[in-house]
Formats: structure tokens, C-alpha cells, sequence
């Protein structure tokens, strides 16, 4: 299983060149021009030539490349061309934000999601069954922003229990991760309600309810555990996105995680940080995947990793 | 006996915490965007300039007019051929470590902002000084290479605000890069920062003017408009900036907010490409300007925040105001026809979208008035980043562009020679390559700048401005009003035309 661990992570150097390199074509292939953005409407042409040299960007572009390829592989990022400070510096200060914010998200969505998934199989073609779907279908259709605005207004504006904005206490982290939660537990119960129907089916849950086990236990420990593997993955994936930032909500929200970043630095054509932290999101979800084959392992033990 | 003095006590105690909380003046402020530098001779978007306000100093600063003020210097004077500007500066005003600000502060900053090796991306707007010096304990003398009455504007806006030598020769290029790391004079020094999401300061108690009235300032970063309106409503904030038109209506309900609404100097147009094709001639230019109907657009989409250009530059000192466009839908047809474009001709409107307020949406209104003229209008939604890559394409290979810009005005003669000389609009090197021509504008502007007498100056610019509005080079459309909700209790707050929201004299009354 470590080997198999290992082996992986070794796989996914090759990876993280590809998407630096798509990353690194596609940024010099967009128009734009940091310096020009950097510098605004008032620069001269002698600064703005200045500040190009200074910065390298006169060079040619696969000298550029190759030297972010020979700092990043000494775990150097460069430094922002806007604010000229390390970028390991500025993506690690947003580390810490999106990872709480996306724990939060998933917790709510796990918790939300089963529960709601579990309740629809278990009372199929109820009411019970239908509200928890329409439910689960409005959650994913409605846009975050929209219902992020909807959740200001209600829950800060109206009746003033939280922040509106912002990052601060715990407080401040509850209408965020609502709004995520909210969207994530929608595909998380309809995943799990399918499943479980599955699961229902077999024969050995007929058979526990036979011997006589209490209905609790059938639930959680023949049928919910059975039913979780194609849940887990989807947790696995969504928690991957949500690491590498969540740009809509964070900008709703002034939530200052790795999703602004990049979609500042993106509209500053702030190459270095975009780099960063686009590789970054592919880092975080490739190793959520992995951690995702792990836990299968421990779910089934039919599967086995050599 | 104990039993009952403990929870007395705590009450007490509790009762004293929550005075002394209520005392403690916390002002919270909203900004649109993190602040990218501190340091005064990089950050230049009107949150840095805003927070630079009050961490330093500079020798004269603007009012909320854009009139010169003093700041660190009591007095100044100019010598007869106009080149020597001297400085008498006060002789009591510390840094926030308590050292003196002396006038070797002052010119360490200039010429720090003039050596190349700095790369302050300001650098070339102050090279037409020729030398700083120290002349007495203290006096500090400026010479400049030709006359050039705008100094003080150039001293105002903020590059070259004065900085600690000894401070910034010991921290080097990662001066204000940290808290810790930054230096300064001004009322508030900065105690915190943590990048995308908040910067405090708090006061210098040393300060030359005395303590000022705030405990803490806390800069929030909030870049959705609706969440800033939603933390001034619930008084999470006491200042929140760029306030969108569509919540202006619903906050004028609110007796707990009050609406400062500012005209900005920042004149919004189409730059056009008048080198050769159909913009090249004044008739077609002239039927552009009038084929809309300004105010109707502005009410439309903007519920009725900015104002109808009625100048060729921004609103600055000593610009003339002319009468606004007519909108007159036949006569622009008639200029059309007599300019040979009966049938009209293409044109392509390049708009951004939110750089400034409800562009595409007034984008697409032009169209509409327009194609009424006859005039087939395509409408290019871009970002902000490919729009830039205009500024700079050439005039001759692709006439029938016109390109958003909203250019603001520091002072009246840079504007004008920036936007409408020829050094500036036949330069692929410059940032308003139009390919505009006038040999009258030339030679007025040349003349304004090298008369130092300021009447015969002011007239010489004023004559251009009333050149220009006769060749409307551009297509003019507005100057949009800034606004800025604070809460009721909230006091001196100073929004200036160039969108800077001045602090030093905030304070919150307690009612």
C-alpha cells in the first residue's frame, strides 16, 4: 500500500510539468500585458520598458520557462509581478483560509448529504423522498453567488445573526460554508440515495433484517457502509475542488482563499501567481484522489493495492 | 460574605471591560481591492494612495478641491526665472519611532524616486527635476530643468512623499513590504496586514498636528458591492467605498447611512483613431458626439450618477465647461451626409466590463443610438488586460476603432498635452497612440508650457480647450459621481475628485 502510495506521488511529477507548461502556453498566448496593467493608464513608455527588463519578461520565452522550471524545482515560486513579494509567501497565506473554508463546506455537505440521501432511499416514492430530491435539485441548480446574496440578506441584513462578510471568528465562517455546503449535500444525496437503493436490495441486508438485528444497524452498519464508496468518491473529488479555492463564494464573501488569488492574478496577468497557484489546485486534487484510492482499501477490503 | 463580594466584582470588572470597549474608536472601512504596495513610490491605486495619506507626509498636499495646502512645509517660495522652488518646512514633526523629519528626508525621497536602480514605476512623471538640495536646518530648494509651475501638484499626489532615510537605507527594497518593515510620519502607522483579507492601524501618538481621533482604523477587503452594502446596513462597517447606483436608492431610505457622493476627475470617452478613414474628419466626429443622448443613458443605466462631459478633460483647475452635446439625431445624420458617409460607415465600440461604472451596459445603449444614425456599430465586450493592448496598436492599419478609457486629470496642462499632443498621440510609445493631429493644440500647449506667468498660461490652456471642443477629438461621454456610504456617527471623512478617501480628520461620534 505505501509502495502503491509512493508510486503515485512519483506519477503525478510528470503531471504537474504538463499543467505548468499548458498553464505557462496559455498564459502568453492570452493578450494582455502585465507591466502595461501594473503600471495603468498614466506609465511611460521608458518605465514601462524598465520595469519589463527588471522583471525578465524581455526575454525569450523559453529561457522564462526554463528558468521557472529550474526555481521551482528548488521549491522557489518566483515573485508577484504586482506586489513583488515572494509568491510562496502570498499563496501560503491563502492556504489556511480555503482549507477551513473547504472543511466547513464538506462537513456541512457530508452531513446534509447522507442524511438527506439515506432518509430519501429508505422512505422511497414518499413525500419524504420527493421534498428531500427537489430539495437536492434546487441546491445544485441555484448559482452560489446567488444564493450566498440570499443568505447576506436573510441571515446577516435581516435578523443580524452573523457576519455578512469577511474572515474573522467562527462566526464569520458559518454563512460561507453554508452557502458550499449547501450546493455540495445536493449531489451528495442523490448519489447516496441511489446507492442505497441498490444496497437495500442485496441479500444480506434481507438477511440481517431476518436475524432480527435492529433496524438501526442495518442501516448504518450493512447497508450505509456498503452504499459509501461511490459517496466517498465524489467527497474525495469535490474536496479537491474546493481546496483549490472556490472563486465565486470567496469573492461574495471577501474570503481571502486561493480562488481570488488566482482570479486577481489571472486578470493582472500576474504570471508567477497564476502558476502557483494553478499548480497548486492541481496538486491538491490530485492528492485527494489518491487519498480517495486509499480509503476504498479500508472500505473493501476486496480491493488491494500492490 | 466572600459569597457575595465575587460576582459584585465581576460585574464591576465586566461593567468597566464594556466602558472601556465603548471608548475604544474603532472605524472599519471597506475597500474594493487589497492594497498591492505601501510604498509610496509604487502603490498608486486610489486604496494605496488613500491608506499613504495618512502613514506619511509630503511637503504640500491636495484639499478636498484639489487646491495645494501645506503639509510638512509652512511656506514656499519661486525664484524669478522660475526654476528654484524653496521649501521653509516645520521643524516638529516626527516619525513613528520618534526620530525628526528633516528636510535630508525629503530630498533622500525624491532622489530616491529618480534613481533608475529604484525602478518606482512612477519615476519618469518627476525626471524634469534637476536636483534637490539642503539649504539651511530647515530649507530645501528643488530646481527644476525648465519652469514648471505643476511641482506641487506632482509634490501633492503622493510619489514622492517623505520617507525616513535612515529607516529605508536600512531595510532597503523591502521597505513597507510588512508592518514591520514600514516607516512613516503621518497619523496613523500600519500594525497589521494580512494580505486579501484586512490592514490596521493605528495612531502615532507622537504625531506634529496632535493624536488624531480614531484608536484603529481596520481596512476590510470586500470586492462584491452588494456584501459592502450589506455590512454598512448592519453597521459592521462604518465606511464602505464605491457604493454601486442600484443601492443608492434603497440606502437613501436608511436614516443610519449617509451617501457621499463625489464627482470624479476621471473623464470617461472613446478614445477614437482619427489617422485616416471616417474619423479623420471633424463632421464625422462632431455627428458622433451628437448622436446620443447623454443624460437619458446616464439616468437609464446609471440612475442618474455622473455628469455629461462638457470639456475635454476631467473636471480639474482651470478647465473650461462648455455646453453639453446636444443630442440631435438629424443633424448628426446631416454631418454624415455631408462628410460622404450618406449610408453611414462600421465602427467598433471596445468596452470593458465593470473598470468603470455600467460601461457595457452603457456600450450597448450607444449602439442602439447609434445604428439610429446610421452608423453599424459592433460592440466588443473585453477585459480590462487585451483593452490595454489598444493603447498601443497603430492608428494607420485599423481606423474604425474607438477604445474606453477614463483618464483622470492631477493638473490641467498634463492632461491636455498627454491626450491631444502630438508628442503623445503620434508615439507608438505612448499610451494614447490615436494618431491626432492639430498643429493649433501644438503650439498652444507648447506656449502654456513654457509661460510661467499664470494668467497668460491659464489663457494660452484655456484657448486649446476651446480648439478641441470645436475638433472633439474624442467621443466624449461622462464624468461618473463616486459614492461612498458611511454611518451616521461617522465624521470628516474627505472623498477627493481623485478618489481618495482621506481619513486623517475621521472621527465617530458617540451618541
Amino acid at each position: 500500500m505505501l509502495r502503491y502510495a509512493v508510486q503515485r506521488l512519483l506519477s503525478m511529477i510528470p503531471l504537474l510539468v504538463g499543467v505548468s507548461l499548458l498553464v505557462f502556453a496559455m498564459l502568453h498566448l492570452t493578450p494582455g500585458d502585465p507591466v502595461r496593467l501594473t503600471l495603468g493608464e498614466d506609465a511611460s513608455q521608458e518605465d514601462i520598458d524598465r520595469v519589463r527588463r527588471e522583471l525578465g519578461l524581455d526575454q525569450p520565452l523559453v529561457q522564462q520557462y526554463a528558468s521557472f522550471l529550474g526555481r521551482l524545482v528548488k521549491l522557489d515560486l518566483g515573485n508577484s509581478l504586482r506586489s513583488r513579494q515572494p509568491v510562496r509567501t502570498e499563496l501560503l497565506g491563502r492556504i489556511g483560509p480555503s482549507f477551513e473554508l473547504a472543511v466547513a463546506s464538506m462537513a456541512i455537505a457530508t452531513v446534509l448529504g447522507l442524511a438527506m440521501g439515506v432518509i430519501a432511499a429508505l422512505r422511497r416514492g414518499t413525500w419524504v423522498d420527493t421534498a428531500a430530491m427537489v430539495t437536492a435539485v434546487t441546491g445544485v441548480s441555484a448559482p452560489t453567488f446567488w444564493v450566498g446574496l440570499i443568505f447576506i440578506l436573510i441571515f446577516s441584513v435581516r435578523l443580524g445573526w452573523f457576519p455578512s462578510s469577511g474572515r474573522g471568528g467562527l462566526g464569520h465562517l458559518v454563512l460561507p460554508a453554508l452557502t458550499l455546503g449547501v450546493h455540495y449535500a445536493a449531489s451528495i444525496a442523490r448519489v447516496t440515495r441511489s446507492s442505497m437503493l441498490d444496497v437495500l436490495k442485496e441479500d444480506y441486508v434481507r438477511t440481517a433484517h431476518a436475524k432480527g438485528l435492529p433496524w438501526h444497524r442495518v442501516v448504518s452498519r450493512h447497508s450505509l457502509r456498503n452504499a459509501m464508496l461511490p459517496t466517498v468518491t465524489l467527497i474525495g473529488l469535490q474536496i479537491g475542488a474546493l481546496l483549490g479555492g472556490t472563486v465565486v463564494v470567496e469573492t461574495v464573501f471577501a474570503w481571502p482563499g486561493v480562488g481570488r488569488l488566482a482570479i486577481d492574478a489571472i486578470k493582472h496577468r500576474d504570471y508567477p501567481v497564476v502558476q502557483a497557484s494553478i499548480l497548486f489546485m492541481a496538486v491538491a486534487f490530485a492528492v485527494s484522489n489518491l487519498v480517495v484510492d486509499l480509503l476504498y482499501a479500508r472500505l473493501d477490503p476486496r480491493i488491494e493495492y500492490t | 460574605m466572600r459569597k457575595r463580594i465575587l460576582p459584585l466584582a465581576l460585574m464591576l470588572a465586566a461593567a468597566m471591560f464594556s466602558l472601556l470597549a465603548q471608548a475604544q474608536k474603532e472605524l472599519v472601512v471597506l475597500e474594493v481591492a487589497d492594497f498591492l504596495r505601501l510604498d509610496p513610490a509604487f502603490g498608486a491605486t486610489t486604496q494605496e494612495r488613500s491608506v499613504q495619506h495618512i502613514m506619511f507626509n509630503s511637503l504640500v498636499r491636495w484639499d478636498e478641491n484639489l487646491e495645494i495646502i501645506p503639509d510638512l512645509a509652512t511656506s514656499w517660495s519661486l525664484s524669478d526665472d522660475g526654476l528654484v522652488w524653496t521649501f521653509q518646512m516645520r521643524d516638529d514633526a516626527t516619525f513613528w519611532d520618534g526620530t525628526p523629519v528633516r528636510p535630508e528626508d525629503v530630498k533622500f525621497s525624491i532622489d530616491r524616486v529618480l534613481n533608475p536602480d529604484t525602478n518606482s514605476s512612477r519615476r519618469s512623471a518627476y525626471t524634469y527635476i534637476e536636483s534637490v538640495a539642503v539649504t539651511g536646518p530647515n530649507t530645501v530648494e528643488i530646481r527644476t530643468q525648465a519652469p514648471n509651475p505643476d511641482l506641487l501638484h506632482d509634490l501633492a499626489d503622493g510619489t514622492v512623499d517623505v520617507l525616513s532615510e535612515a529607516f529605508v537605507t536600512r531595510v532597503g527594497t523591502d521597505f513597507a513590504t510588512t508592518p514591520e518593515l514600514t516607516m512613516g510620519s503621518g497619523p496613523y502607522k500600519i500594525v497589521e496586514w494580512v494580505r486579501g483579507e484586512r490592514a490596521v492601524l493605528v495612531p502615532h501618538e507622537g504625531y506634529h498636528l496632535g493624536r488624531p481621533n480614531l484608536d484603529r482604523i481596520v481596512y476590510r477587503f470586500v470586492p462584491e458591492s452588494f456584501a459592502r452594502v450589506a455590512a454598512l446596513i448592519t453597521g459592521e462597517a462604518h465606511i464602505a467605498n464605491r457604493i454601486p447606483p442600484e443601492e443608492v436608492d434603497g440606502l437613501r431610505q436608511d436614516p443610519s447611512v449617509v451617501l457621499l457622493e463625489v464627482p470624479s476627475a476621471q473623464l470617461v470617452s472613446y478614445e477614437l483613431n482619427t489617422a485616416k478613414g471616417p474619423l479623420a474628419d471633424v463632421r464625422v466626429r462632431r455627428a458622433l458626439n451628437m448622436a446620443i443622448d447623454r443624460q437619458a443613458i446616464i439616468d437609464a443605466v446609471m440612475n442618474g450618477l455622473a455628469d455629461p462631459a462638457t470639456s475635454p478633460t476631467g473636471p480639474v483647475a482651470g478647465r473650461v465647461e462648455f455646453d453639453p452635446f446636444p443630442y440631435d439625431p438629424d443633424e448628426a445624420r446631416r454631418l454624415l451626409a455631408e462628410a460622404g458617409y450618406p449610408d453611414g460607415f462600421e465602427l467598433t465600440l471596445h468596452t470593458s466590463n465593470g473598470r468603470y461604472l455600467k460601461d457595457q451596459e452603457a456600450a450597448e445603449a450607444i449602439q442602439a443610438y447609434l445604428e439610429a444614425v446610421g452608423i453599424r456599430t459592433t460592440v466588443e465586450v473585453q477585459e480590462w488586460a487585451v483593452l490595454t493592448e489598444l493603447w498601443g496598436k497603430d492608428p494607420m492599419t485599423d481606423p474604425k476603432q474607438a477604445w474606453i478609457v477614463g483618464r483622470s486629470a492631477p493638473n490641467l496642462i498634463f492632461n491636455l498635452r498627454r491626450l491631444y499632443h502630438t508628442d503623445a498621440t503620434l508615439s507608438p510609445t505612448a499610451q494614447t497612440w490615436t494618431g491626432y493631429n492639430n498643429p493649433e493644440v501644438d503650439r498652444l500647449l507648447d506656449e502654456a508650457q513654457q509661460t510661467f506667468d499664470e494668467d497668460a498660461r491659464l489663457a494660452l490652456l484655456q484657448e486649446a480647450q476651446r480648439v478641441l471642443w470645436e475638433d472633439v477629438p474624442f467621443f466624449y461621454l461622462w464624468s461618473v459621481r463616486l459614492v461612498v456610504g458611511t454611518r451616521d456617527n461617522v465624521t470628516g471623512v474627505i472623498v477627493t475628485p481623485r478618489e481618495r478617501l482621506i481619513l486623517n480628520y475621521a472621527d465617530i461620534t458617540t451618541n
